[in-house]
């Protein structure tokens, strides 16, 4: 799935309005504190979480996206948060681009609910239609496409939470396998470890590349295993087999836990092996890369994004003069809010401006009066 | 005349486009060099982030690359330094580099809230807050050189976060609701402000260091 255009307008008590947009491969999102960048990527993330796990959300998506090859219009309102009545979707259109013309795929409203020109029966008014005909044939990639979208969060709890002992579940390594299916990996709710684990198995290209890049970030890590916990913690019995990511740095005869890595490795090796394992026409968002990192690790992202071939969508927040300078301006999206309405000025309008100048791209942007106004 | 003008901080990137045209009311500011045609300045400012040098050394090279500028001004803070010192040590770095335009160099001595505090109407004779009180007793800005504020001993504050802390206090005591910070220093931006620390240097020769501003966009 690849976002084309985007416009949201949440419909809940702060009622946000983001300007419409067109999107990259790589989407860098920059503007001042406060400014709506993360509440724009919610908004994004949200929509997946609406589309795949039913949880409903006020707003109102208007969102032209590809996928498989076919491109969609989708427009999608909710009823508003102050409005009376339960929660509900009150207008929805679906349709599919075909010779420059839009040929309707679904077309719902408060009474009506039609999808591929046939009348369906009552169905929940809470749920998008691609929720509720995911089993269609032609609905089916678009569902699969939403559930790509993948959002990693990176405080201290959360990286403790990937790096926690977990039982390598059977069911996940039958299915991985035997199908040899990386997909079942990404939707697998696993940890580091156990994800590690199963690619150095079955996927031993795939574990090969994270490892690489991760010790091209940290060149002082000598060697990886993974072992079992009985051989880092002999007290603690899980009653299964529970794999434990290691590694053993240059110098030392120690082997390091995932557990005891800094919180910029765990974040570094997450990052890694989300986007290795996130199949083809995946979308991942990171807010705010560099927090928790050093000058290693934040160097080390802008190439390695600009030179990964594989096709996934990049949505990055960063304040980072490193990060912002490396990453050309035409992948800029430019944040700048008055009230809830927050406007977004391609960077690609700022070149000509730049250009005149040798000062860095990241001087002249944080001089720009529309980043440096932030808020008003 | 058109002036390159590069700061290093976020205060003076918003309150030298108000002060400038009080100084040269010819000068009118745009906010990029393409935009730049007859009597106007266009700002650089570092925010406060490192690689200062970095920045003077690209302007020196958009001065002679455009070819539309008359003087190239470089603001800085002394902070620790004597404005000798500071001075000294940006005329070495740039005395190397080729620049067709002449360069001033203004050292904020030792910070713009320095020259902030040469406003005397902010300092009232009967302050409320205790902490001010504290303050004037310790060195009073309306009476001496803001220039020769020393250090806080009590809070361990340098001359310059003495300063910052000190104007803040002020504005806030005279003016109820007022605030001041480095990146909201609307408090300040105004011409009668400007005027104020103007004639502070006029009539008390205190904040000696304002006076290369002036002369920088004469």
């Amino acid at each position: 799935m690849k976002i084309l255009e985007y416009h949201c307008r949440a419909l809940d008590q702060l009622a946000w309005d983001f300007d419409s947009v067109k999107f990259d491969n790589i989407n860098l999102l920059v503007g001042d504190t406060a400014t709506g960048k993360t509440r724009l990527l919610n908004t994004l993330f949200n929509l997946g979480r609406f589309v795949t796990v039913k949880e409903f959300k006020y707003g109102s998506w208007n969102i032209v996206f590809e996928h498989a090859g076919i491109t969609y219009t989708w427009d999608l309102q909710t009823n508003s948060q102050d409005s009376d009545g339960e929660e509900r979707i009150v207008k929805e259109n679906l349709s599919k681009h075909e010779n420059q013309t839009l040929v309707p795929i679904i077309e719902r409203n408060d009474k009506s609910f039609v999808f591929a020109d046939r009348q369906m029966p009552k169905l929940s008014s809470r749920e998008t239609s691609i929720s509720l005909l995911q089993e269609e044939d032609n609905i089916r990639p678009l569902y699969q496409g939403f559930s790509r979208i993948q959002r990693r969060l990176f405080s201290e709890d959360a990286l403790m939470q990937v790096s926690t002992f977990q039982v390598l579940p059977k069911r996940v390594i039958s299915q991985v396998g035997t199908k040899g299916d990386l997909e079942k990996l990404f939707v697998a709710d696993m940890n580091l470890s156990c994800k590690l684990c199963i690619l150095s198995r079955h996927f031993k290209k795939v574990y090969q590349v994270i490892i690489d890049y991760f010790r091209q970030v940290f060149p002082f890590v000598q060697e990886h295993s993974i072992k079992e916990l009985s051989e880092i913690q002999p007290n603690i019995a899980l009653g299964g087999y529970c794999p434990v990511f290691t590694i053993r740095e240059r110098g030392s005869k120690q082997w390091i836990p995932i557990h005891e890595f800094s919180s910029g490795m765990k974040k570094i090796l997450l990052i890694l092996t989300d986007i290795f394992i996130l199949p083809d026409g995946g979308v991942y968002i990171i807010d705010e890369y560099e927090n928790s990192l050093g000058v290693s690790a934040i160097d080390f992202f802008p190439q390695f994004i600009l030179d990964l071939e594989k096709n996934v969508q990049f949505f990055i927040t960063s304040h980072h003069p490193y990060i912002i300078n490396a990453i050309p301006p035409s992948n800029w999206f430019v944040f700048h809010r008055n009230g809830m309405k927050v406007s977004i000025r391609y960077g690609e309008d700022l070149i000509r401006r730049f250009e005149s100048s040798k000062q860095e791209y990241f001087i002249q942007l944080i001089n720009d009066p529309f980043f440096s106004r932030g808020v008003e | 005349m058109n002036i390159y003008v590069v700061t290093e901080g976020k205060v003076e990137s918003i309150v030298y486009q108000h002060w400038i045209p009080c100084v040269n009311p010819s000068l009118t500011h745009v906010s990029s060099l393409i935009e730049v045609n007859v009597n106007n300045f266009c700002m650089v400012s570092g925010m406060g982030y490192p690689g200062y040098f970095k920045i003077i050394e690209n302007a020196i090279l958009d001065v002679n690359n455009n070819r539309k500028f008359d003087r190239l001004v470089i603001s800085i803070d002394s902070e620790d330094m004597t404005k000798q010192e500071k001075y000294d040590q940006i005329h070495i770095f740039i005395a190397n580099k080729s620049c067709c335009v002449e360069i001033k160099i203004v050292v904020q001595h030792f910070c713009f809230e320095t020259w902030a505090l040469g406003n005397r109407k902010i300092i009232k004779a009967n302050t409320k807050s205790e902490k001010l009180r504290e303050y004037k007793r310790l060195f009073n800005v309306r009476v001496h050189d803001p220039e020769l504020l020393p250090e806080e001993p009590n809070e361990k504050l340098n001359r310059a976060q003495f300063a910052e802390k000190y104007l803040r206090l002020a504005l806030n005591d005279t003016f109820r609701n007022l605030t001041y910070s480095k990146g909201n220093p609307q408090a300040v931006i105004h011409s009668k402000y400007f005027d104020q620390v103007r004639n502070r240097l006029r009539d008390m020769a205190h904040i000696a260091s304002f006076g290369d501003f002036l002369r920088a966009f004469i």
